[in-house]
């Protein structure tokens, strides 16, 4: 029976995550102590040795991230610790916040000294309002105890974080839509080039990490990236807190280590289905709709890409035989629609004409060649999106598309 | 344009140099190649918001194949650029049926009847959803229907550049009328506004269309019989 | 670009069934082209012109409809033996054609009266319906009319080298607009239920005026995400200067100006009244491009006079006399370094910008040099109190004034003008032109000349007689959107700024103690980008309109001799030049 590795949540439980005795007792802020001995160089070294890939969703290459960030000579550059957690059905970070909170802020001090940063922005979302006090709270703290402000633990270096709140957009969790929420501006994509490590928020050069990335920095500078990387597998690295609920008996966070359990395997450590499974949501709104077939499928970003589908921010949503799957992607297209920024034509359009479509065929109104137009749509938003709003939005649609067709054919007749 | 040395980019197989400040878009524009923009206001080419999709290009073929928007890529050697091929097609077809799905089809009353890029855009991408009276100028008080004509543009396939009314003649629909439900009932509308006897209406869609499935909604809609 | 799909041995057949072949006819009246697609692909059917017609085909174009059983086995042959079936003309795509009266009365009693009481043969019953092609066949595209005019096939044949036929799609979904309602203004109007959120609108606002009075609002897919004005207040309440930029770049027509025809058509209608048209010369440039065949555009202005004497005015002025009235005005006092009248009043949107987003420039505004102003000051003295003016122009901020009784722009002008039956292009050329009762006549023909391009250099040319000495002028671009014009007179150096961008302002306005003379520009080229004009999105249609004024500027400067040029500017210093102030 596959077990949790809680190497993130080692203390969960076990410490008052507000007090900073209680997170230096086990240890908290050595990481910190030891970068600030360490060259720019190498800490983003070791950050590379770990093979750390972003745990936002993109499962981008962190210490690539770093690296492009830490080249940029303009000043003043940004970090912007990215707690949006908008994505339905994902509530890890606000776990972490709750359990290990200065973990994040640590891991957020040492990326700003690796790569030459000295304002950080947390970003929290608007419906967190108990975690963005308590990040407000924990920053002062921290710049009371000289681990935040012009000289941090008396060292050279100088960093200080803002804590600002969202107001409600998903969009917002992506990484330029972000920028200009914090510029203050109509959450919406910019179109890239240029790049975010480039022209960022100000149009200065910025780092956007996710708090799950950034919690896992302070065990990696602390034990080395070698030993992260000795977990989980060679392109799939150390662990990952997947969010699991749905149908299961024990709905909750559960930290995996990557490559060490199947998709069914999590399933059943999350206490199994009551029921018969019919399919499983993986990776949120923007994921996908996967059959049982997929049980077998090792969690690791790699077999998920072999597969066609991706983790995403780590969601697991089994279901069992009594949901309807149009319904449920009808849900998610709705979802969509109001929450899209409206900037783009394929996802102001799509997702509204999606929504119609789907309702007609609900109501015994549609025709087979619908179907073949929610999925050119669907190709459409894909490719001529700006954000992964747009581009993923379609991706509950096309995947119960293709492994749940039976549905959506007996809508048709 | 600035430049010692330019880049090499490849557009449609053609091979092409260019200014590395350049964007793909400008590149085609000066070499005659058509891509179709909304958003891209040449009086402010500097703002491109690059927010309509509607110039999305092909950037290599076959599996590895993506898609960016021409205004803001910029050109760096060894891109493959392909403005036409048939999924560009589909996708630029899909975005104009967006954009034409939230419009207000008010064509008869318009300030830029007879200039409007919906025509353009519908005829390039194989979208019927347009009438005659988007092709043509007289708008207002000019209109046929303000004069008593019975003239079936608003019913009918644009497509003709609206030849006869631009000459003061009334359309005779002889394009075919669109089997729209939208389209029949706003006309309806028009002709009650423009006081026009909706039963002539139905004798000179007649004309041209005596079997179609078009009149027998109309005469539904509007309340009235052969 | 020649593409891949047809090229050589892509077989072409042309085929029509019964109909009045009037698309097969009009192939062959491509001439030069066909030969060269007769090259390009191998048409190898083609009845009407060539002997040797066989099938299979690739691509088949299918004119005519099915009249007789043996059409029927025709089209079903020509299906079997292509892949792609083109239905050609309104025959063959809808129930289209003359032909379709057939369906009115039964086919025995037509086929019996015909053929004079012969019985109609049973195969024919089921045809006895006119039907397209599609209810017989699967057609791949449609091309419409009846018949197809040639430069219409020809596009399609071209459109069909570079890729497969895709089969027209009607919109498969209901028009469903917000409901957000018209944004009213006194000038124009909003309209958010055509917004397509090309943010063009929003982009001029906020990046090249630097006002920002409208903004993409809302959020979601749908018609939720719409341009407005903050909570839909109408444009003069807010920020907005009523330049009107935004009319000239929306691609759709979601802004329209407020129309004073039918006012106007009332105030003509009123016997009491007399009429008085101040006519700019520039509106008539875009009424030239857009609704004329003219080409000369000194005739053209003649014919708008004669027109609108036509349908009722009572004198026509060039409304060049007001510009001149300010800038004479403005000249000498920018001449004596006076501070009140620092900055230009002769665009009303400038005026809207200073007063609504740098007020405190406002001590160097004198609003009684404003040229309307001051033009109707005398001319509501001259003509009493049952004078009715309408002013003609491009420029949409003149709507909100309140000192002229009407306001037209070009197009408002040409619904007038062809509702009440009049069209510019017959009329004759009016012998007089503009009237010229209320100013000294000594300087009638400059008056009429069109001040273009930067104030400083109209300006220049009062300040030459004005101060009576050598001057020479130095233009110098500071960056984009500001240019400074340095005058250097005999005893004294004018400096003057133009921002043809006024967002730069928010730069200079601590400036303006260093400058002379300060002009705003806020429309893109001047009067020739005002926002009453019909819309456009091409330097090059706003160029011409300069052009069309430049030409017209120079026909008058022709007539006039130096000689006669420089008496005339004497003759107002001399007269004490008649000036309301």
């Amino acid at each position: 029976m596959v077990e949790e590795n809680r190497v993130i949540l080692k203390y969960r439980g076990q410490i008052d995550p507000e007090s900073l005795d209680d997170y230096l007792s086990i240890g908290g802020f050595q990481a910190l102590r030891k970068a600030l001995k360490m060259r720019r160089s190498e800490i983003i070294g070791e950050v590379n040795e770990s093979r750390l890939r972003g745990r936002g969703g993109a499962a981008f290459w962190t210490g690539f991230k770093w690296e492009s960030v830490a080249v940029q000579t303009r000043r003043p550059k940004y970090m912007i610790c990215n707690s949006d957690e908008g994505e339905p059905g994902t509530f890890k970070d606000r776990y972490v916040w709750e359990t290990v909170p200065f973990q994040v802020l640590e891991g957020m001090i040492i990326g700003a000294i690796a790569t030459g940063i000295e304002y950080g922005f947390v970003y929290v979302r608007g419906e967190y309002p108990w975690i963005y006090r308590r990040v407000e709270k924990l920053v002062n703290i921290l710049r009371d105890e000289g681990y935040l402000g012009s000289s941090i633990l008396g060292s050279a270096y100088s960093f200080d974080i803002e804590v600002v709140q969202g107001a409600g957009a998903y969009v917002c969790g992506e990484s330029s839509a972000i920028l200009e929420s914090i510029e203050g501006k109509r959450g919406g994509p910019r179109v890239k080039p240029p790049r975010t490590s480039v022209v960022g928020v100000f149009g200065q050069p910025t780092l956007v990490q996710n708090v799950e990335t950034l919690a896992n920095i302070p065990l990696i500078i602390k034990n080395g990236g070698k030993w992260y990387a000795s977990m989980g597998t060679r392109s799939s690295t150390g662990t990952r807190i997947f969010s699991i609920s749905g149908f299961v008996k024990k709905p909750g966070p559960y930290e995996i280590e990557l490559g060490s359990a199947t998709l069914g395997e999590a399933i059943q450590l999350a206490g199994g289905v009551d029921g018969e499974l019919k399919g499983v949501i993986i990776g949120g709104a923007s994921g996908y709709m996967i059959p049982p077939d997929f049980l077998d499928m090792l969690l690791t970003m790699e077999d998920a890409e072999k597969r066609g589908i991706s983790l995403g921010s780590g969601v697991i949503v089994p279901f069992t035989s009594e949901i309807s799957v149009v319904d449920v992607v009808l849900n998610t297209m709705r979802f969509f629609e109001h929450e899209s920024c409206g900037r783009c034509t394929p996802c102001r359009g799509g997702t509204r004409e999606i929504v119609e479509i789907i309702e007609k065929l609900i109501k015994g109104e549609g025709t087979k060649e619908h179907l073949s137009l929610l999925e050119r749509w669907g190709k459409t938003m894909m490719n001529a999106s700006i954000c992964g709003l747009g581009k993923s939005a379609p991706n509950m649609l096309l995947s119960s598309l293709k492994y749940f067709r039976n549905e959506w054919e007996s809508l048709v007749g | 344009m600035s430049s010692i040395r330019k880049v090499r980019v490849k557009i449609d197989d053609l091979e092409v140099l260019a200014d590395p400040e350049e964007k793909v878009l400008d590149v085609c524009r000066r070499l005659g190649i058509h891509i179709p923009t909304l958003c891209y206001n040449p009086l402010l080419k500097e703002e491109r918001p690059g927010s309509c999709r509607l110039c999305m290009v092909a950037i290599g073929k076959g599996e590895k194949v993506y898609y960016r928007e021409a205004c803001k890529t910029p050109v760096r050697s060894g891109l493959e650029v392909y403005t036409n091929t048939p999924d560009v097609h589909s996708l630029r077809r899909d975005i104009v049926e967006f954009l034409l799905a939230r419009h207000r089809r008010n064509c008869w009353d318009c300030p830029i009847s007879g200039n409007c890029p919906f025509v353009e855009l519908c005829r390039d991408y194989d979208v019927e959803g347009l009438t005659v009276c988007a092709e043509c100028p007289l708008q207002g008080e000019e209109c046929l229907l303000s004069r008593g004509e019975i003239c079936l543009g608003p019913l009918t396939y644009f497509g003709c550049g609206a030849s006869c009314t631009k000459q003061g003649h009334y359309c005779f629909g002889c394009r075919g009328l669109v089997p729209h439900e939208d389209i029949i009932k706003s006309a309806v509308e028009v002709y009650k506004s423009k006081g026009i006897d909706l039963q002539k209406v139905v004798e000179r869609m007649e004309l041209f269309s005596y079997s179609s499935g078009v009149i027998e909604k109309f005469c539904e809609i509007a309340g009235v019989r052969r | 670009m020649w593409g891949d799909f047809m090229k050589e041995k892509t077989r072409v057949g042309i085929f029509g069934l019964t109909c009045c072949a009037g698309e097969e006819l009009n192939i062959t009246n491509l001439e030069e082209e066909l030969v060269d697609i007769a090259e390009m692909v191998d048409i190898k059917n083609y009845l009407m012109v060539q002997s040797n017609n066989e099938l299979p085909v690739d691509i088949a174009f299918v004119a005519g409809f099915v009249a007789t059983p043996e059409d029927r086995k025709r089209l079903y042959e020509i299906r079997e033996n292509c892949k792609y079936l083109i239905a050609l003309g309104s025959c063959a795509t809808s129930c289209g054609g003359i032909h379709n009266m057939r369906s009115r009365y039964a086919l025995e009693e037509q086929y019996s009266e015909v053929y004079d009481n012969v019985k109609l043969e049973k195969e024919f019953a089921p045809l006895s319906e006119v039907k397209p092609l599609d209810y017989y066949v699967d057609v791949d595209y449609y091309i419409r009319g009846c018949p197809v005019p040639e430069e219409e096939i020809l596009y399609y044949i071209f459109k069909f080298i570079r890729n497969p036929p895709v089969k027209n799609e009607l919109l498969p979904v209901n028009i469903q607009t917000g409901n957000y309602d018209e944004v009213r203004g006194m000038a124009f109007s909003l309209d958010p239920k055509k917004c397509v959120v090309c943010r063009r609108c929003v982009n001029i606002c906020q990046k090249h005026i630097g006002v920002g009075a409208i903004d993409i609002i809302s959020r979601g897919g749908g018609a939720r995400v719409v341009v407005s004005t903050f909570f839909g207040d109408s444009f003069e309440n807010r920020e907005c200067i009523l330049c009107g930029q935004c009319l000239t770049v929306c691609p759709v027509g979601a802004y329209s100006v407020r129309n004073d025809v039918s006012q106007v058509r009332d105030i003509l209608d009123d016997p009491d009244n007399f009429v008085i048209a101040l006519l700019d010369p520039m509106a008539c440039t875009s009424m030239m491009q857009h609704f004329s065949r003219e080409e000369n555009f000194h005739l053209f202005l003649r014919r708008v006079i004669s027109s609108l004497r036509e349908i009722g005015f009572d004198k026509v002025i060039s409304f060049t006399y007001a510009y001149h009235l300010s800038l004479i005005h403005q000249a000498r006092h920018v001449l004596k370094g006076d501070e009140q009248e620092k900055i230009a009043t002769w665009c009303p949107a400038a005026i809207n910008l200073i007063r609504k987003k740098y007020p405190s420039l406002l001590k160097f505004v004198n609003m009684e040099t404003e040229p309307l102003h001051m033009l109707m000051s005398i001319l509501r003295n001259d003509f009493g109190k049952n004078a009715k003016f309408v002013l003609i122009t491009p420029c949409v901020a003149y709507k909100n004034s309140g000192e002229i009784d009407a306001v037209l722009t070009p197009r408002e002008l040409r619904h007038l003008l062809s509702s009440s039956g009049v069209d510019i292009d017959i009329m004759a050329p009016d012998k007089v032109g503009f009237d010229r009762e209320c100013l000294p006549s000594g300087m009638m023909e400059i008056m009429n000349i069109y001040p273009l391009g930067p104030l400083a250099e109209s300006l220049l040319s009062y300040i030459h007689l004005f101060s009576g000495s050598e001057e020479n002028i130095q233009r110098v671009q500071i960056e984009k959107g500001v240019e400074e014009i340095v005058i250097r007179l005999k005893n004294s150096t004018k400096r003057t700024l133009i921002i043809t961008e006024p967002r730069k302002m928010d730069k200079y306005q601590e400036s303006v103690k260093d400058y002379d003379y300060i002009e705003i520009v806020p429309c893109i080229g001047g009067c020739a980008g005002g926002g009453g004009h019909y819309p456009t999105s091409s330097f090059d249609v706003i160029q011409e309109r300069r052009s069309m004024i430049d030409e017209y500027n120079n026909r008058i400067v022709s007539k006039l001799s130096r000689w006669a040029l420089t008496r005339a500017y004497e003759n107002i210093l001399k007269e004490g030049f008649r000036c309301p102030l």
